[in-house]
This record gives structure tokens, sequence and C-alpha cells, in this order.
């Protein structure tokens, strides 16, 4: 029977609660909602004592289906004042199932002044530990203290220096299958709310605790499967994911006119062929050493998107290097280096930083004079400045937004105050409805529609097509299943519900993932609508309405009214 | 320009990620191919016997489909497509059904 571990920073109680009954049948992305609609008033203040710091892993998390252990952590945001889930892979989630536990919940605020603290969580048990000897330090620096501490078998979920200082481009790194410190719950300041919450990091030690006993159990395995034959059968999912990774997205977003380009001035990178995925295999593979163009995020993922990126020795720069980080990072500054992308990639993960966001308020940056376009260097002074907590590094830290209204910047590439992930919403217009009307902010993830059977340019059939990515991505990460694991899905749809039968007992049947997704959209807007969103906020920043984009010269031009009648289901 | 008279038209041929090799060349990431006039970019696939998978075709600055017509000293981008899977997957295959529910249309 799965637990609710309670963990409050005011008063130090900590406990082990049952599931409430309306939380039983959500998990993930869902849950989250839930929990905020239920227990977080909406108009708190994301840094306050009455916001809550939720763990919740999806609803297949536990068994190690491939690429099926995601974590949704969320909170009222601080970067966009809404709802915020934000997911991510490596083993953190996977082991609060195996203790046991349907949502980790921290609540209230510790003692002003207090120093930031540990939250160790085994089985059974939980307490707090003082971590004096890792404040301040690094994402890479924390991760080997602690793994010498508290063993290499343990999950962390840490902060940088970017979240200690609450900095709202901070998110929280999470250790991969090998234990490094590669995955990260991006999006949202997720970072900024765990040192809120008083936390530097949390441990999570499965002890010998193993996998969930199956409801039933053949049902899951025959299920289990089809689905892995499935991913095996596609060859996205069998070749093209493993062997290039998303970084192949590259060529394709500059074919559609949509890559990120010089602070979204331009949809065209001159020198795409230089940080395609063509070369960044090519590097991961002809250096050898440590480079590896194949690498599973978790243990049991088949398809094996991420990568470990080595410079010219062999030697490991940073894992993995992905395509948001090569848009925003490269050619957002106009960067054609893999080798400067991969290091201001590992500069932001040690300070734990989303390089979505943090790639685009650099992109202000530069307009504002403070970077010449293609200068990594300078781009590596301006993360130093971040480290160093001056001013000029606290606002490029603090996300684009604010870069934006310190520098005097117009162009700034945001909405609901989040960062626009590396599709130009003037060229792929469907994402574009995406970013504007999810309850999330701007966010790729929360429904892309690059495949969709719709002409980008035009605005005709984009919001429909939002809308069906929305649902999906909605019930992805309620389940808990990476997107890519969609390709076997797709191919053997049956098997959502027999897994998710299988795994809990439960009934629910084939349109689970659509009702998932739609309810758990229903509870996100409900929780923004009450802390005060309106229409108003469902919009793109008004220049990308303006400005056209080369190289096809499209602005943003799907109707509002359209846009606003997203989710009359 | 479309050639009339006849004469084949040369046609540069970029082949990224998986498509870099294919049974039918060396691995290499770019091919000159000889075409008759007319010849579309469905001709290019079949000429190459390109695996059936999701592409985006990119002609010298443009996306198309299939049926763009080729002309002489055209560049051909062959981009095998890549998304996070939101929408349903473009791949003809054995294993049935696309999910209805979502009402996803199945794309080849
Ligand atoms: S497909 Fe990639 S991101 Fe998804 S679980 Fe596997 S390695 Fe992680």
């Amino acid at each position: 029977m799965l637990r609710v571990l309670r963990v409050n920073v005011s008063t130090d109680v900590i406990s082990f609660d049952p599931v409430p009954k309306a939380w039983e049948r959500v998990a993930g992305r869902a849950l989250i909602a839930r929990v905020l609609l239920d227990e977080v008033p909406p108009e708190c203040d994301p840094c306050g004592p009455h916001n809550k710091l939720i763990f919740a892993p999806g609803v297949l998390v536990g068994q190690m289906v491939s690429s099926c252990d995601r974590l949704s952590i969320g909170g009222k945001s601080p970067l966009t004042g809404g709802v915020k889930e934000s997911n991510c892979g490596g083993s953190t989630g996977l082991h609060i199932v195996w203790l046991g536990l349907k949502a980790i919940l921290v609540e209230g605020s510790p003692a002003a002044g207090a120093a930031l603290r540990l939250l160790c969580i085994g089985p059974d048990s939980a307490h707090f530990e003082e971590c004096s000897d890792v404040l301040g330090l690094g994402v890479h620096e924390t991760t080997q203290r602690l793994r010498s501490r508290f063993g290499t078998k343990v999950s962390i979920a840490m902060i940088g220096p970017a979240g200690e200082m609450r900095l709202r481009g901070a998110g929280i790194m999470h250790l991969d299958k090998d234990g490094n410190p590669g995955r990260i719950s991006a999006r949202g300041a997720m970072g900024v709310l765990m040192a809120a919450k008083g936390l530097k990091a949390v441990i999570i030690d499965p002890g010998k605790t193993r996998r969930p006993a199956l409801a039933d159990a053949p049902r899951h395995n025959a299920a289990r499967k089809l689905y892995v034959k499935a991913l095996a059968e596609h060859p996205q999912t069998s070749k093209i994911y493993p062997e290039y990774g998303t970084a192949s997205i590259v060529d394709m977003c500059n074919g559609f006119g949509a890559i990120p380009t010089r602070n979204f001035s331009n949809g065209r990178f001159e020198h795409a062929e230089k940080i395609n995925g063509d070369a960044f295999h090519d590097l991961m593979v002809g250096r050898g050493g440590e480079g590896d163009p194949t690498h599973a995020c978790m243990a049991g993922c088949t398809i094996q998107c991420s990568n470990i990126y080595a410079d010219v020795n062999g030697k490991q720069i940073v894992s993995p290097v992905e395509y948001e980080t090569i848009g925003l990072v490269g050619s957002n500054l106009g960067i054609s280096e893999p080798d400067m992308i991969a290091h201001l990639n590992y500069q932001m993960n040690d300070l734990g930083l989303d390089t979505i966001e943090t790639g685009a308020a650099l992109g202000v940056a530069a307009e504002a004079g403070l970077m010449e376009w293609g200068d990594g260097l300078r781009a590596m002074q301006l993360m130093e400045e971040v480290r160093k907590g001056t001013a000029l590094g606290r606002v490029i830290g603090n996300g684009a937004k604010l870069a934006g209204e310190v520098l005097g910047v117009q162009r700034v590439p945001v909405v609901k105050g989040q960062a626009i992930s590396a599709y130009d919403p003037r060229a792929i217009k469907g994402t574009g409805v995406t970013y504007a009307t999810s309850p999330q902010g701007a966010d790729h993830t929360a429904g892309l529609t690059l495949r969709m059977p719709v002409d980008h340019l035009k605005p005709e059939g984009q919001v429909a097509a939002s809308r069906t990515a929305q649902i999906r991505m909605a019930g992805f990460d309620s389940l808990g299943a990476c997107i890519f694991g969609a390709f076997g899905f797709n191919l053997a749809p049956t098997t959502i519900q027999d897994l998710v039968n299988g795994q809990h007992g439960w009934d629910v049947g084939a349109d689970y993932l659509t009702e998932l997704g739609k309810a758990t959209i229903d509870l996100e807007r409900e929780f923004n609508r009450r802390a005060g969103f309106t229409p108003a906020d469902d919009r793109l920043p008004e220049w990308m309405t303006l400005e056209a984009l080369a190289p096809n010269n499209t602005v943003f031009d799907v109707p509002a009214a359209e846009m606003d009648a997203i989710y009359n289901w | 320009m479309q050639s009339t008279t006849g004469e084949r038209i040369s046609v540069t041929i970029k082949l990224h990620s998986v498509l870099r090799t294919l049974e039918t060349t060396e691995p290499r990431s770019r091919v000159l191919l000889e075409l008759a006039p007319g010849s579309t970019v469905a001709t290019v696939v079949a000429t190459l016997k390109i695996p059936e998978m999701d592409i985006v075709y990119v002609l010298n600055e443009s996306v198309v489909e299939s049926n763009a017509l080729l002309h002489a000293g055209d560049t051909l981008a062959l981009i095998p497509a890549l998304e996070g899977g939101c929408c349903a997957q473009r791949v003809k295959t054995e294993v049935q059904p696309i999910n209805t529910v979502l009402n996803i249309r199945r794309m080849s």
C-alpha cells in the first residue's frame, strides 16, 4: 500500500500518511495539480510557507518498464506564479516508489536564516541532516561528497549554487543511472522552491527495497513485452534516437526555419551543420574514450536517447547534450562549436540552472550588448558572474524575463514568465499555441506539434494540433512515461491500459491516456484561474505577432479567440 | 528550371543521421544523382532505396512534400524526422493500430 510522506520544515514533523481517496488514481503531473488545488492557496507566495514542494512519480513508475520511471516535481512556480510540473528522468522517481511512496510533500518554511539541510529518506524513515560541507558547492562536487557520505546506491535530488541564491532559472538536479548529475527538473524554478523549503538535497536511499508486487503480473508482463517489442521495431526508437539522440532535431528545425537564432531574430542558423546531430554523433564516436552517443538516463530504458559528450582526449565534458540546449545555448547565441556548447552545458548543470531559461537569458543579454554573438568565452564569463552572485550574474540567472526588464530589451521570448524552448512559434505555430495556452507557461514538452499533419506556417489547424499534443503530453507526464516511449505506445496502444491495470489492479479503459490528460489540464487551469491568470496570460509576446521571422517571413497569427477555446472539450 | 530537353538533371542529395549509411551508397552524407527530367523527391527516395520512415524533405531552402519536382542544380536534404512523440508516428507498420481514441491520423 503506497503512502504519502509529509515533511513539515516549520515544525520538523515528518509523517507517513495514507493516500487520500481522491488521490489514489492519479499520479505524476496529475497528482501535482490535484495536491495544489486541494492544499495550496492559489494566491500564496511561491516561496512562502503555504506553497508545497511536491515529488510525485508517475502511475507506471517503479517497475523498470522501459522509459517509464519518470518523476514529476511541482508546486506553485516561483517563475510563472502558476501551476508547475517539471519532469525528469534518472533514478529518483524509481526509488521513491520502491520506498512505497506515492508522493513526498514538503510543507511550511524553515526558520529565518536557517542553513539549508538534507532531507534523508529511507525505508520507513526520514530525517534531516546538516550539510555545511556542501553548501555553496557546484552540483558535481556536491554529488561526489554526498555519494561518499551516503553511498553510491542512493538517488539524490539537489540544487546548485543558483538554487541556493534563489535565482529563478534554477532547477533540481538528479543522478542518472550511472551517478552522474545530468538530469534536471529544469523548468519553472523548482530549485528556488526547494531552497525556500530549506533543502539543499533530498537523499533517497532505497535500501533493500525493490519493485512493488504487481496486481496482475501476467497481464503486466505481456504488455511490457509488446511495448518493448514495438520500441524495438520502430525506426525512431530503435535506431535514430539511440544513435543520434535529440541533437538530430537541429536539421529538422533549421529546415522548418524554426531554430532559435540570435535571440529568436532568425529561424535559420547558417552554421547548423556544425552543431547538428551528425556533428555531435561523429565527435562522440570519433573521439572515443568516454564519449558515447548511446546512453540511458534510467535503468531499463531501451531507447537510450541520451549521450556522453567527451573532449578531444576522450574525457567526458557533460552528459547529455540535448537539442534544447544546442538550440538555446548554441544557435540562439550564435555559437557553432560543439565543445563550447558542451562546456556551457556543464557549467549550467554545475550551477543547477535550466539551460533553456539560461540560454534565453543570455540571448537577451547579447541583444543588450553584454556579449557578442558567437562569443562562447564571454558566455562562460557570464556564467562565472552567476556563480559569484554578482548583480549581473543574478540578472541572467533569474531568466529571460527579468533579464529583458533590467536590460531594456523588448525581444524577450517568454510566456507566463518562462522562456520559450527551441522551436520558434512563428514557424511551428501549433507549438506556439502550446506555449501560449499551456498552464505551464512556454514549454515544448507540454505539447510539441513538430510532426503533426499541419502546415506549420499557416494559422489554420494549429489549435487542434496543439490540443491533441497537450492532452497526450499531460497524459504521459502523469503516467511517468518518457514521451519517446510514445512511439512504442502508438504502435501497441492497448499496452497502456494493460500496464496500468496489471500494475495496480485497476480497470482503466482504452481512453485512459486521454482522460488523464484532459483531467490534468482542467485541474491545472483551475489552479491558475484561482491564482489570477486570465486569457491575457495565454498569449505569445506581442512582438512575435508583429516581427516577421526569416526565412519564412511569418508572424504568429493564430487567432486569440480560437486559442481561448482550446480547452473546450 | 525544369529541363525540357530530356537531358538528365543533376541534383545534390544531403543525407542525414541514419541515412548516411544506406545500403545503396557508401557511407556518406552527400550524393550527386543524375535523374530524368520530371523527377520528384519520391524518385530520389525510390532510387536510393530509402527505408520506410518519417522523413523531412528540405529542397534548397524550403520544406516540401514527396511530390515536389526537382530541377537541375537543386540540393535536397533528407532528414529522418524526430520529435517527442506527441503526435502519431508516421511510419507504416504491421503492429496496428494508432490510438484512435485521440483521432490521430496515420500518415505515410
Ligand atoms: S528515451 Fe532518453 S530521456 Fe527517455 S527515458 Fe530513455 S534515455 Fe531517458
